[in-house]
């Protein structure tokens, strides 16, 4: 008996691969994102590899990049169509680093990327040497915080440091992960393709399909929304920042002369220099000393403020991280045949979210002119790629989750709990939003961490018995250990 | 000397004016001393010299940039009137504030300033200057003692900081609160709980408005009134309700926000020659836009926000740069969570309702300035008509400070609620004004309701209704058997209060601590003298567990307060909060926290109200539950939501800081 019902499951497991369109691998790598596209709508199977990336800490990482890729390399027979790179950070490009020589082994046809990573792109360019620079004085500031003597502060600094491990480790010669990530993902391909918002993408070797570009937003006023504006310092951290000036040390410049660093420095110290005491000077005057030793007696160590002001990095690290998980490429895949659609978010923001709002498609089918919108797009999402490993802020409520209304909606989170939760200490996948993506999934969600609703849980929303097993006979989880992946086939 | 003996010297000295706030001590006493040494040969004595009672402080009114600014700049630069502090080190560092002028980020030590300098004496102080750094330490002073006087008078009793945790350790006591003008190279300013301290940055302004701001000129926040006064109030407030920054649900921190800046906006109208001003401009209608209903309008705009930084009544559309007014939406407080915009909110409410207050007082003005007619002709007011209009609107603004500052009297200890703090605000003036004859009370409740600021389960909103509730006949009765005996206490207190001492708020801090340990003896006893039932009805009543094996309870803050009035000099108040907490077991098990402040009338002994949050209610625990669920969303909580639960110190830095969800779409 129980013989013939494992032979029944294994059959119409088979017989849904059979059917599938498309299988979407899920690499199991923890926080980080890696999905193989491979769809079955041609003579011969198309793949798509959507980031390929491990998040920095995680135990092992070089070597799943490599597993990873080793795996794309064996499943595509050694041809992937097209590789996608989301947004320059870390958990989405690290393999493209870490496994390269495998990549480079690989005939890829095309990389696409957003127009926020065309080094030729003026607006993308700037953002990214804006972001280099504050990227820079978050990681003076926590290296100074680091070394200071205030427990609290180290702590904080240790949280900071996890914010910016999103940017990957950066080299001895000073070059940040992800943009050597980004390099070595460019170089696959003689002419990487800058993907606009409003694009739509009809390979012609993946007939059958539309691809949607909703993200990242162009609108300049939208980005200086999203981003901050351009040139202005927001909240007073950035480049030209008196915060960043204090971090600079002007006998080690690096990009500009010792005396444009000094006279940097000094152009932001708020009072001329008569006025500025250093502790020797300040200590030996009769008017300041009683000030001096009153901050610096040992019993009052607590009160002291030496480090608070490099605390700031918290707000420059989460606006780091904010910018360029806000100039993520979210990509829509279109079944035209069925109108069922593929929704990947990538790491988008509730900002990023809310710009796809104002996009329209034309799509003309001999004399038939139909518009398509976002939220079209919305509605008809069987398969959603959840944002941000499942953070609160990356998966938009109203008009976004909530307009998710396909009875067949599956959801997929590349995170790792226990790691995101105990060692990072962050809310992941985010008690404010997990339970609902259950509701609205009637349990259909995949998880990196193979922590998802199984058979047995009795969260599942009940009753739907038969929808769960069909649910069931379309995932198939690498029996290996450690298990690489977990596929969906979507019939 | 036995004090009994200094007791009776300082009763000699001739120039101790009663009610004189707290003039210079210390030549009185040493000449006592000096005399009980040699009783035979006295010194020929000059005439006695009153010492001074105040200290006069030059500064900008609102901040350096409105003196730029034609309009304004005849207003701007006033003289603060502080309170004489006859101990005054250069720092300034005197009884309550120790201003370190130390700039980590730049490296350096600014000299401190010392206003007893026989020079700045004679010209109060030195000249408003953005290039001096001695000025700034100055005009922090300055604002800061003029917001604890505020404080003092309206409290009806001394500031105190909070105290100083350390480990397992009893509280330390922490006299000066530190002021550090340059400690921050950013767009912040806050108060630091675990230091002590007020922490302020400077930063280059943006180039978004160069018309008005000097792009790259360098914004200080400790010279703005609004933002010293803000931040000043936020230690204020620790001192009195600690655990207001132990957020536990979505009113507590905004709660903070609100109130540092009522008081910030509430300062405005003690500045005679501004209001004046202000007033003869808005033509007597303060519902119109006005620097009386900013705050910050510098760092404001030199953060690229165009008008102020907030504003009580209205709103500068960042396109079009239009100002409109704000109108009530009951809907508002449902729809955010953040604490700034929930803040706003309150601060609105209460604005709104000193509006009212001060139309309320000026239409009869209006009216015999115009014949009967109420309508105000074109141009510009009579100067008495001002004059007087500007009396009215500054007495109504100083009753709402004070209502507000009082009602912190009648908050419960944890889980405050904008809806309790209605009725504390009520309770608070129906003690000190029992006939509303000016409408206040009306006036608040109408502009609270018109915001969606309820209190919950009343079945009316009528002012007898918001009135904390009274103890139960049965507890009433058990309690007039077996009184917690509270009036020796308050003697002592005030002995300690009014007695010559060379730190009476250190006196009185140790002595309050030393008080609720036997306070806590006495509740114990008073509990163990009962029977089960006994202790079950009062245990409802004070929002206890006192269930055999219940947790431990803790009692929280004594104080005593005498409150005056109009009407008189008030009643003598005792207020005892008692503290208990319980695991909430669970996903993301917390400390869940109840109990009671219990207000005696020292001259019955009996109790006045008992304002409760029952530690024994399940909703409100999962309504925490759900609200810390809640304070994890966002981009800051998914990073830092877990640290700021072991480590809150950082929570206010935060507060003013970048936040994704609100600055960037």
């Amino acid at each position: 008996m129980v013989e013939t019902v494992a032979r029944k499951r294994a059959t119409t497991k088979r017989a849904a691969k059979r059917r599938a369109r498309v299988r979407i691998r899920m690499y199991r790598q923890g926080i980080g994102d890696a999905f193989l596209l491979s769809f079955h709508t041609g003579p011969k199977p198309t793949h798509i590899l959507i980031d390929c990336g491990v998040l920095g800490g995680t135990p092992d990482s070089k070597l799943w990049a490599q597993r990873i890729a080793a795996n794309v390399a064996r499943e595509t027979g050694g041809r992937v169509n097209a590789i996608v790179g989301t947004h320059p950070h870390w958990d989405h490009l690290s393999g493209f680093f870490d496994a390269r020589d495998a990549f480079k082994a690989l005939r890829v046809d095309e990389v696409w990327l957003s127009w926020a990573e065309n080094p030729q792109d003026p607006e993308g360019r700037e953002r990214t040497r804006e972001t280099e620079l504050q990227l820079d004085g978050a990681r003076r500031a926590v290296a100074r915080l680091a070394a200071a003597p205030d427990e609290a502060a180290r702590t904080r600094a240790a949280a900071i440091e996890e914010i910016l491990s999103f940017f990957g480790p950066v080299s001895a010669a000073g070059v940040r992960g992800t943009a050597a990530a980004l390099e070595a993902l460019r170089e696959l391909v003689p002419d990487p393709r800058y993907c606009e918002p409003g694009d739509l993408l009809t390979p012609e070797w993946l007939p059958g399909v539309r691809i949607y570009v909703l993200a990242p937003p162009r609108d300049e006023k939208l980005l200086g929304k999203l981003l901050g504006k351009k040139g202005s310092e927001m909240y007073g951290l950035g480049a030209d920042s008196g915060f960043y000036a204090a971090l600079l040390d002007p006998l080690a410049a690096s990009k500009e002369s010792a005396a444009a660093t000094a006279a940097r420095v000094e152009a932001m110290c708020p009072f001329e220099a008569s006025l500025q005491w250093s502790d020797e000077r300040a200590r030996t005057d009769p008017a300041l000393a009683p000030v001096v030793s009153r901050y610096r007696a040992p019993d009052e160590r607590w009160r002291a403020i030496d480090d608070q002001w490099l605390l700031a990095a918290e707000q420059l690290a989460l606006k780091l991280d904010n910018v360029v998980n806000n100039l993520s490429m979210v990509l829509a895949f279109e079944f035209t045949a069925t109108k069922e659609v593929l929704l990947f978010a990538a790491d988008a923001q509730i900002g990023n979210w809310l710009s796809w709002q104002k996009l329209a498609w034309t799509l003309t089918d001999g004399r038939a002119r139909t518009s398509v919108r976002a939220h079209d797009l919305l509605a008809r999402t069987v398969f959603y790629k959840v944002g941000h490993h499942g953070s609160h802020n990356a998966t938009l409520k109203d008009g976004g989750l909530e307009a998710m209304s396909h009875p067949g909606l599956v959801a997929a989170i590349p995170v790792d709990e226990q790691f995101a939760n105990g060692t990072k200490k962050w809310d992941m996948p985010a008690e404010s939003l997990y339970p609902r993506l259950l509701e609205k999934t009637r349990g259909r969600v995949l998880r990196a961490d193979g922590k998802g609703p199984t058979a047995t849980d009795p969260k599942r929303r009940p009753g739907d018995e038969r929808l769960w097993k069909a649910f069931a006979a379309r995932v198939e989880v690498d029996p290996a250990t450690p298990s690489l992946y977990v596929d969906y086939f979507l019939p | 000397m036995p004090p009994s003996a200094q007791r009776k010297k300082a009763l000699r000295k001739p120039h101790l004016a009663k009610g004189a706030p707290r003039p210079a001590r210390k030549v009185g006493a040493s000449a006592a001393t000096r005399s009980a040494s040699t009783p035979t040969k006295r010194p020929p004595r000059a005439v006695a010299l009153p010492q001074p009672t105040r200290r006069l402080l030059r500064g900008y009114a609102f901040d350096p940039q409105l003196s730029t600014e034609l309009e304004s700049a005849a207003i701007n630069e006033i003289v603060y009137e502080v309170p004489w502090e006859p101990k005054l080190e250069p720092g300034p560092r005197g009884d309550y504030l120790d201003v370190i002028d130390y700039d980590p980020a730049s490296g350096s030590f600014y000299p401190p300033v010392d206003l007893d300098d026989r020079a700045l004496l004679a010209q109060n102080g030195l000249a408003p200057s953005e290039a001096n750094p001695q000025f700034h330490q100055q005009m922090v002073y300055a604002v800061a003692m003029r917001t604890i006087e505020h404080f003092e008078h309206a409290l009806g009793r001394r500031v105190l900081w909070s105290p100083h945790v350390r480990g397992a350790g009893a509280p330390g006591y922490v006299g000066q609160l530190r002021v550090y003008p340059h400690a921050l190279r950013q767009q912040n300013a806050f108060y630091d709980p675990q230091r002590k301290a007020l922490l302020f940055g400077y930063f280059p302004a943006a180039d978004t408005d160069p018309g008005r701001i000097y792009p790259g000129g360098t914004v200080f926040t400790c010279l703005s009134q609004d933002i010293v006064a803000h931040e000043t109030t936020h230690a204020i407030l620790d001192g009195v309700h600690p655990s207001l920054l132990h957020p536990s649900n979505p009113d507590t921190l905004a709660f903070h926000e609100a109130f540092a800046d009522l008081v910030a906006l509430f300062q405005h109208f003690a500045l005679p020659g501004v209001l004046r001003h202000q007033v003869a401009r808005a033509r007597g209608d303060l519902r119109t836009r006005n620097l009386l209903a900013e705050l910050a309008v510098q760092f404001g705009q030199a953060t690229g926000r165009y008008g102020a930084l907030r504003s009580a009544i209205g709103r500068v559309d960042p396109t079009t740069r239009a100002w409109t007014r704000l109108e009530p939406d009951p809907a508002a407080l449902m729809r955010t969570q953040e604490p700034h915009e929930r803040g706003a909110i309150l601060v609105a409410a209460v604005f709104d309702a000193f509006l009212r207050i001060y139309e309320r007082r000026t239409v009869d003005l209006v009216r015999i300035a115009t014949g009967g007619s109420g309508v105000l002709p074109e141009g510009a007011l009579h100067p008495d008509l001002v004059e007087r209009l500007a009396d009215e609107a500054a007495k109504a603004a100083g009753h709402l400070l004070t209502i507000c500052v009082r009602a912190l009297d009648y908050c419960p200890p944890v889980d405050l609620t904008f809806g309790d703090y209605l009725r504390a605000l009520i309770t608070a003036d129906i003690q000190v004004v029992p006939q509303d004859r000016l409408g206040y009370r009306v006036a608040i409740v109408e502009a609270f309701r018109a915001r969606g600021i309820y209190p919950k389960g009343l079945r009316s909103l009528a002012v007898d209704n918001l009135v904390w509730d009274r103890p139960s006949a049965e507890v009433r009765a058990l309690l007039r058997k077996r009184p917690l005996v509270l009036r020796p206490y308050a003697n002592e207190y005030a002995y300690l209060d009014n007695r010559d001492a060379a730190d009476p708020r250190r006196d009185i801090f140790e002595h309050l601590s030393k008080w609720r340990d036997e306070l806590y003896a006495a509740v114990q006893r008073l509990l163990r003298s009962l029977d089960e039932a006994q202790r079950n009805v009062l245990a409802e009543d004070m929002g206890l567990d006192l269930r055999p094996g219940h947790a431990a309870f803790e009692v929280r803050s004594l104080q005593f307060t005498r409150k005056a009035s109009p009407a008189g000099p008030g009643v003598p108040q005792g207020l005892v909060s008692i503290v208990q907490e319980r695991a909430a077991p669970g996903a993301g098990s917390f400390l869940f926290r109840g109990g009671c402040t219990i207000v005696v009338d020292l001259r019955s002994g009996d109790i006045d109200y008992v304002i409760r949050k029952n530690v024994r209610s399940d909703a409100r625990l999962e309504a925490e539950r759900a609200f810390r669920v809640g304070a994890r969303a966002g981009l800051a909580g998914t990073y830092f939501g877990a640290l700021n639960e072991t480590d809150p110190s950082r929570q206010l830095a935060q507060l003013h800081g970048f936040n994704p969800e609100t600055d960037h779409g």
